[in-house]
């Protein structure tokens, strides 16, 4: 009955400030915002856990999902608060919990995963903006600390935007072992920047250019995963220094109401990873842009780190049989449907999105990803 | 990396242009910005940077902060 009645009102609230046909809302760094986005991830290690490396379980399913309300100030500043939250299940992190539990007492930080930030932006009135964050979170085997500086200049009539965004992650890996062994926690410390350039091509097309620097140091290692050596299995281990470099260009093309969007990126990082990127997606505006079609492919290829391998036959003085550090190709498509209809609580248009993902990796180790988005411009 | 080199360089020569706000009206719409509408490109890096060796793939951060590499 109360349900009945909760509903109603509801249902009431949403048809009394329902315009159906106001604008879409043009979108402004200091908007009052509330967005909702959740995940249902699935990877499938194969019959006979074949996918990936077959000597490791690595069927996973993860609900992730993050909650932003950002709130305008005044003219040139908002706040925020951000809220992530995860359930996971994954075959390795429910083994070593499971063992740790029994075999030596230990317990991780959070059977889950959350994070939770705080932010501020401050705007000048000649298009300067600064913005500051803080974040906690916790997970299994890991915690961490964060705190981000950005900076960004309009020039040109809003034609270049120029930003530059620094990251600092002070963390700790709770060292539970796959065997259920207990060691004293480890540091680990990122330093990251990343500059931006968006440039306005004309009234009709515009690119980003964008260059990521990170330095990581500590333990690196996942502190559960092992290798294989002959028939005996040792402890991950990574160097503990990694220098990782991003180059990306991302390039948008209206063709009439539609637009289309590609972009290519370059990594590379000192364990002699490298990874080149493409991706093209394409939105199909139907109703006025009210309903959006958003197809999308993606191409990954990776080489593997010098320190990789399925098997091993003696103890390397680094090893790791972790799939995600290999070689492999990656193929992954999806789509993605939003609808801007009259929203409760608020005048505008509010946008729900679903959309699903499928990725193919050549180790077989397949994953798909499902999307739920709200966003509510307040 | 000289291919995207060369695309960076020729991407700064177009540094000079200026699209007025009068003919903007285009560029404001919502598929005209990238990485819109907000958590959308986060929850998509959160994902493959979990799965890939790479990060900083567009709009991703450059690692730390999670459990992963």
């Amino acid at each position: 009955m109360l349900l009945r009645w909760f509903a109603s009102a509801l249902l009431m609230l949403c048809s009394s400030v329902a315009l159906a046909d106001a604008d879409i809302p043009t979108p402004d760094e200091l908007d009052s915002i509330f967005a909702f986005r959740g995940v249902i991830y699935q990877q499938d290690d194969g019959a006979d856990d074949k996918g990936g490396n077959p000597t490791i379980k690595e069927d996973a399913t993860i609900y992730e999902g993050i909650w932003l309300y950002q709130h305008n100030i005044n003219e040139q500043q908002a706040a925020r608060i951000k809220f992530t939250g995860d359930l996971v299940t994954a075959a390795s992190y429910d083994d070593a919990r499971d063992k740790a539990e029994t075999l030596s007492g230990a317990t991780g930080y959070n059977p889950g995963r959350f994070n939770f930030q705080l932010g501020w932006k401050y705007r000048t009135y000649d298009r300067f903006t600064v913005d500051v964050h803080a974040s906690y979170g916790q997970e299994f085997a890991y915690r961490s600390t964060g705190y981000g500086v950005g900076f960004s200049q309009s020039l040109a009539e809003e034609s270049t935007q120029i930003s530059a965004q620094f990251q600092v992650y002070d963390d700790t890996v709770r060292m539970i072992r796959y065997n259920g062994a207990k060691e004293v926690d480890e540091p680990r410390k990122t330093y990251s920047g990343t500059l931006s350039l968006t440039q306005t091509l004309a009234p009709d097309s515009l690119f980003n250019l964008s260059w990521s620097h990170s330095e990581q140091s500590g333990m690196l290692a996942t502190s559960f995963n092992s290798v294989l050596v002959n028939d005996d299995r040792y402890y991950e281990v990574t160097p503990d220094i990694r220098v990782r470099d991003t180059l990306s260009l991302r390039y948008k093309h209206a063709i009439g109401q539609n637009s289309i969007q590609t972009g290519i990126s370059y990594y590379e990082d000192d364990w002699d990873i490298r990874a080149v990127v493409g991706e093209i997606r394409y939105f199909f505006n139907l109703d006025d842009g009210r309903l959006v079609l958003e197809p999308s492919y993606r191409y990954y290829h990776q080489d593997g780190s010098y320190f990789f391998a399925t098997f091993f036959e003696e103890p390397e003085r680094y090893r790791s049989s972790d799939p995600d550090l290999g070689n492999f190709d990656g193929h992954s498509a999806g789509m993605t449907v939003s609808k801007w209809a009259p929203g409760c609580f608020t005048n505008s248009l509010t946008r729900y999105d679903i959309g699903m993902n499928y990725y193919r990796r050549s180790d077989d180790l397949d994953f798909y990803w499902l999307t739920l988005g709200w966003y509510v411009p307040l | 990396m000289r291919l995207i080199l060369s695309l960076l360089l020729l991407s700064l020569l177009t540094a000079c242009t200026t699209v007025r706000f009068n003919e903007r009206e285009r560029l404001a719409q919502p598929d005209m910005q990238f990485d819109n509408p907000p958590l959308k490109a986060e929850i998509e890096n959160d994902v493959l940077s979990a799965r890939e060796g790479a990060t900083g793939v567009f709009s991703g951060g450059g690692g730390g902060g999670c459990g992963c590499y």
